[in-house]
């Protein structure tokens, strides 16, 4: 109990800063409510939350997967062969360090409004840091494990499935954590400009229409879907990174 | 061999890139939406619609900039206090992986509100920023060296010489890298902040020739914010670069 209140008093305190806000300040509640009206409004109206929630977490998801698989394939391929690894080095350069959140308009206008260019969004944007990540694994290969395979006389192929993609596992987690919050804001700025249903569009919505509890509801919901998924995939990066780390 | 694989294939995938470029929008090969290289730089040239860029970069530059400088401040105060009242420290590191995971366009609602449409792309390029800076600070201080830290104690130096002696200085090298780091945030932040109904600047042109389909300024805004981006990330290596190998020296 000592260690939660420890934990959370700035949370509290924002909270109880925003309570007294409202209270002193008594504005219409089309310009701003109390935290308790939006807690009431997730608490009573769970259906309205319930199905954009889960458009937002399956395309999060989907999209990630997807990204993930196409950044370590790419990443292998450039592992495989050097030249791949050269002409590719200006496109990962760029784009990891664009703002690709700004990019998500070009794409809707490329592919069209629609739930596809949303996936494609978030597949597209969570393939830049498996890639990156992916890559930077691979190359750092315990030197002397390396040796030992070549002095065996082991294939490209063998080197890789025996040591390249065991030590390039923690660079993996790693890019799955730094992808999920990546999906999940990617999916969010996607459903906002398009409005193709999920949070985003829920909370571009109510925001026109003034019914301001129901938007920061929203807003309160892909905070904790945002939050939820990182510290999973954190768990997931911190559990295999002790394991293969312990080895070498 | 070396030099092949260093400067010779990127500088072939960076002639691929723009040449593909060129050919595909010329060609109409991923449909109208996808321009060509030439018809995106004919925009830089056109006077009305290169105005609109100059107006509206220096808009988005004075939000990020200001958020950036906001963040930046809030973020090394915070963690210096939180380093020296550690009491403080359980919350405010569990707030800093909370806000970290948080998805910007989410605070949209919650800023709009509370700072307003116009303050709302500095408010929401600060925010980031400041929990970048408090991350990178914190670890900073912390890792000063821990024999020098004894050699200090042991010569009667008080927690403030402490301070300023070892740990801050300690602390730069991780401080200039939180702010490499930052400055893509505050653009982002900045630019989606726009996106909430601010009067001037590149996210709200970027919005409307999206809607009002304007393709080739479209690409040209976006490639306007990522060169400011880049910029500023190139600016903030050198100085990291710089100041490590000052800092190197003494650090042994």
């Amino acid at each position: 109990m000592r260690r939660l209140i420890f934990d959370l008093w700035p949370i509290v305190l924002l909270l109880l800063l925003w309570q007294l806000w409202v209270s002193t300040a008594g504005y219409s509640s089309i310009v701003l409510v109390p935290p308790g009206a939006v807690l009431s409004d997730l608490l009573h109206f769970p259906g309205a939350y319930l199905s954009p929630a889960l458009h937002t977490l399956a395309f999060a998801l989907a999209g990630l997967a997807v990204g993930m698989a196409l950044g370590l394939s790419l990443a292998l391929a450039a592992w495989l062969c050097e030249v791949l690894a050269g002409i590719t080095t200006p496109f990962a350069l760029l784009l990891s360090s664009t703002p690709v959140v700004c990019l998500i308009p070009v794409i809707v206008r490329l592919f069209g409004y629609g739930s596809r260019t949303e996936l494609m969004a978030i597949a597209l944007m969570t393939f830049f840091p498996s890639f990156v990540y992916c890559k930077a694994g691979l190359r750092q290969l315990p030197a002397r494990s390396a040796d030992v395979l070549m002095v065996l006389r082991a294939s490209r192929w063998q080197t890789l499935r025996l040591l390249a993609v065991p030590a390039a596992l923690p660079s993996l987690t790693t890019a799955l954590r730094v992808g999920a919050t990546y999906s999940v804001l990617v999916a969010l700025v996607a459903e906002y400009l398009m409005q193709t249903g999920g949070l985003g569009t829920l909370f571009a919505v109510t925001m026109q229409q003034f019914q301001l509890a129901r938007a920061l509801g929203a807003s309160a919901l892909a905070m904790a879907l945002s939050v939820a998924l990182f510290e999973a995939t954190r768990a997931i990066e911190e559990r295999v990174s002790r394991v293969y780390r312990a080895g070498s | 061999m070396k030099l092949r694989g260093r400067l010779l294939y990127p500088a072939i995938g960076c002639v691929l890139m723009l040449g593909g470029w060129e050919v595909i929008g010329r060609a109409g090969l991923l449909g109208r939406t996808f321009p060509s290289l030439t018809e995106v730089l004919r925009v830089y040239a056109d006077g009305p619609r290169a105005a609109l860029l100059v107006r509206s970069s220096t808009a988005t530059l004075g939000s990020a900039a200001t958020g950036y400088a906001v963040g930046l401040c809030l973020g090394a105060a915070v963690a210096l206090l939180a380093h020296l009242v550690p009491l403080l420290r359980g919350g405010l590191d569990r707030l800093a992986v909370l806000v970290n995971a948080l998805p910007v366009i989410a605070l949209g609602p919650v800023l709009i509100i509370t700072a307003g449409r116009e303050s709302t792309p500095a408010a929401l390029a600060a925010v980031p920023v400041f929990f970048l800076l408090y991350t990178s600070t914190g670890v900073g201080l912390r890792g000063a060296s821990r024999r020098l830290e004894l050699v200090l104690t042991t010569l009667g130096a008080g927690r403030w010489q402490r301070l300023t002696k070892l740990e801050a200085i300690a602390a730069v090298p991780s401080v200039l890298s939180g702010m490499k780091i930052a400055a893509s945030s505050a653009m982002i932040g900045a630019i989606v902040g726009e996106w909430f109904g601010a009067p001037s600047g590149l996210g709200v042109v970027v919005l409307n020739s999206m809607q009002n389909f304007q393709i080739p300024l479209l690409w040209a805004t976006v490639i306007v914010i990522a060169a400011m981006t880049l910029s500023g990330y190139g600016l903030l290596t050198l100085i990291e670069q710089a100041v490590r190998r000052r800092i190197g020296e003494c650090d042994g």
